[in-house]
């Protein structure tokens, strides 16, 4: 049990640990993410804006380098023609292509006449093949006067660029035409140089800032005329690729473009996002786009972020084993003291604490056991001390009870041979020890009797009743009459009564030879009589069936209070029959647990409940009986004594 | 069980209040001593929220009654209740205590 408590203490704190880290890390990943992301993405526009640029000044450059070779060739052109002959112009042609790689192939058109032995036309031609240089006269293919490379520069007199066309073998070609005026104003020829835009589109790939970015251009018309996929070049526009959007997404890309335009968008293939950048090429009023997948951009991002999470990863379990080294380290000495402390509350004290070095919590604690061990160990000592006293005390007082209880007669029938004595008595001590008492005792014909209730309870009250009870044995020896055993009795204890105690008495004698009885009540309750008795006061005969307390004694001072006390007695006449029950004030204030007393009516409800001949023995326990029942479960606060006395008829058998 | 006493010219006054049985009786013992250094004089009991007295707290009323009786002075009970009375008059105290 105590296991599984520190399991799941240490395994609460280290999700913990773990978890707020994880939330921390979490929340620095995320701003990083943003924060990188945010610069990745101006990163790319930079880049891309950039090779744009690049683009546009390439093809520029192209252009350009192929507009001023060309020029060069113009001049040379004339000379040859006048120094090398009509054939001359074909090694003129090789050796410029030589000298131009980026040219594909050039060729030189003459008006007509104007070439001595070619009158109808003549067009010599050079094109770089795979093996060299092919050479072939156009005037033998087709009459070009009338094409547009031709026609065009010869009547305006201007450069020409020709749009992009197919050649024979395939390549797509687009051709610079200079016209060549001579000194008299005449056209003299028109040079034709090919640009193979294949050439230039492969180019033009190897400045891609992506590895799956694509660059393309696109004339005024929206025509491709440099594309990675060279079947597009002529043969697709952009607006070929727009009807196709719809069946092919990946060439959506092409249909954003805005024509001579500056710009950026952001499109979708496959769900999968792309940039299109885009820029003009003012020189032709073409427009060279980029193209960049989100993908290769995100790869950066990706390996961030798997950076970042393998960071986190690491770190959060390095937290976490550092924690459970921490908290084992922690929890050993607890261990150790767990252990201590279960052996000290097996009772050893003798076990040693286990050592902690630093003056830290631990160290608190280990004061505090070590404080409790002492402490417990002291008051085990005293408990063991005190439990031994009480013991012997408790064993003492059992000795004492016994001997007390053996103070008062127990035995019914007393006087056996008396038949007309019927006399019961009971005494309940509350404590081990009380201070109540009765006695009786037969001298002659004369039947003597007390009962009596000492000031105070326990030891001291029961000692005070061991002094009563032998005075009164002694004193019955020497007179039988109630109020001289009283005034005996009263002077013996008065003596030296430091502690002012007393004890309350009714002192009876009952003559069986006269019928008389005497009594003499000192501070006592009266008893209760049923029967013939005679009212003491008016001398009258009572006749009554009905239990009632006995009045008209005459009240005297408890024994012990003053030592000159005069006490008196009564005397009166009583017939068999007669049924005389003496209690001690235990009884008629006895309480229940709602803190009623049991008192005089329920008293007198309880005898008036028995039958007319009931024996004092049935008496006293029925009267006991109903008492237990009135007081169910309250705790017995004082002496209980009765002493029931029935004067019956002389069995004379 | 609680006992307040006042002293003024006319002697000592004590108000009980309470029950005076055997557990409250040692307390009740300690409580006395002021009225018993008035023994001398008139010493008024006033016993009007006075519950019950016990055997043992009649004993105190007696070592109270004696000192006064030793040194010429009075008990008086004063607001003594019915059920009191009774105590009292059954014991027999009733011949040593003056009431009013």
């Amino acid at each position: 049990m105590t296991v599984k408590i520190r399991e799941s203490f240490k395994l609460r704190l280290i999700l913990w640990v773990i978890g707020v880290s994880s939330l921390l890390f979490s929340l620095v990943l995320a701003a990083v993410i943003f924060f990188a992301g945010n610069e990745v993405r101006r990163g790319v526009r930079e880049l891309a804006n950039a090779r744009l640029d690049q683009i546009v000044s390439s093809v520029n450059h192209f252009i350009e380098k192929t507009e001023l070779s060309a020029g060069d060739l113009s001049t040379l052109s004339e000379i040859t023609l006048a120094e090398a002959g009509s054939e001359g112009a074909y090694t003129l042609c090789q050796y410029f292509l030589e000298d131009t790689p980026n040219v594909q192939g050039v060729a030189i058109a003459y008006p007509k006449g104007s070439v001595p032995g070619h009158e109808g036309g003549y067009c010599p031609y050079v094109m770089r093949t795979d093996t060299g240089y092919s050479k072939q006269d156009l005037f033998l293919v087709k009459d070009y006067f009338e094409r547009d490379w031709y026609k065009e520069p010869s009547t305006t007199r201007k450069p020409y660029w020709t749009r992009p066309f197919h050649e024979t073998n395939g390549s797509v070609i687009c051709s610079y035409c200079l016209p060549v005026i001579d000194q008299q104003d005449n056209l003299s020829c028109v040079l034709i140089v090919d640009i193979n835009l294949g050439m230039v589109s492969d180019a033009l790939q190897t400045i891609r800032p992506y590895p799956h970015s694509r660059i393309t251009v696109v004339d005024d018309q929206g025509t491709f005329v440099a594309h990675p996929n060279h079947e597009f070049i002529l043969n697709e526009s952009v607006q070929s690729l727009s009807e196709k959007a719809q069946t092919a997404p990946d060439l959506q890309a092409m249909a954003e473009i805005k024509l001579g335009q500056r710009g950026r968008g952001v499109f979708k293939i496959d769900g999968k996002k792309h940039y299109l950048y885009h820029a003009p090429i003012p020189h032709l009023g073409w427009t060279a786009t980029l193209e960049v997948p989100h993908e290769d951009v995100g790869k950066n991002m990706d390996r961030l972020f798997l950076l970042m999470i393998s960071l986190m990863v690491l770190g959060i379990l390095t937290l976490g084993t550092v924690c459970l080294i921490i908290i084992n380290r922690l929890a050993r000495p607890l261990e150790k003291f767990a252990v201590a402390a279960r052996k000290i509350s097996h009772g050893d004290f003798n076990i040693e604490l286990p050592v902690v070095r630093q003056r830290n919590e631990l160290y608190d604690l280990r004061c505090a056991l070590a404080a409790m061990k002492s402490s417990l160990d002291r008051y085990i000592t005293q408990l063991t001390e005190s439990s031994k006293n009480t013991a012997r005390i408790e064993g003492e007082l059992n000795i004492a009870r016994r001997i007390q209880l053996a103070m008062v007669p127990r035995n019914t029938p007393y006087f056996p041979s008396r038949t007309e004595i019927d006399i019961c008595g009971t005494l309940i001590p509350a404590k081990a020890v009380g201070g109540d008492l009765y006695d009786y005792i037969l001298i002659d014909d004369k039947f003597i009797f007390c009962i009596g209730d000492v000031s105070g309870k326990g030891v001291p009250a029961s000692l005070f009743m061991a002094i009563t009870r032998s005075l009164f044995r002694n004193t019955v020896k020497h007179t039988t009459s109630p109020a001289n055993i009283a005034q005996a009795l009263n002077e013996a204890i008065s003596e030296n009564n430091e502690e002012n105690m007393f004890v309350t008495m009714f002192i009876g004698c009952m003559d069986f030879s006269t019928g008389k009885f005497t009594v003499c009540n000192c501070g006592h309750n009266p008893p209760v009589t049923t029967g013939q008795i005679v009212d003491p006061t008016t001398m009258q005969v009572v006749l009554t069936d009905h239990p009632h307390m006995m009045q008209g004694i005459p009240a005297n001072i408890p024994v012990g209070v003053f030592p000159d006390f005069k006490y008196q007695e009564i005397t009166m006449h009583v017939e068999p029959g007669v049924k005389l029950l003496l209690y001690t004030d235990g009884v008629t204030e006895a309480e229940n647990l709602n803190h009623e007393l049991f008192g005089d009516d329920r008293l007198l409800q309880s005898l008036e409940s028995m039958s007319a001949n009931v024996d004092s023995k049935a008496l006293t326990k029925k009267l006991l009986n109903d008492l237990h029942q009135f007081t169910e479960g309250a705790e017995q606060s004082d002496d209980i004594t009765m002493l029931c006395f029935v004067y019956k008829e002389k069995d004379n058998k | 069980m609680k006992l307040n006493v006042e002293i003024n010219e006319n002697g000592a006054l004590g108000t009980l209040i309470g029950r005076l049985d055997t557990a409250a009786a040692a307390q009740f013992a300690l409580d006395m001593k002021p009225l018993m250094d008035h023994a001398d004089g008139v010493i008024t009991l006033d016993c009007n929220q006075l519950e019950f007295v016990s055997s043992s707290g009649l004993r105190h009323f007696l070592t109270l009654r004696k000192a006064s009786m030793a040194r010429g002075g009075r008990v008086v009970l004063v607001g003594v209740s019915e059920e009191i009375r009774q105590v009292f008059t059954i014991t027999g105290f009733c011949n040593l205590f003056e009431f009013a």
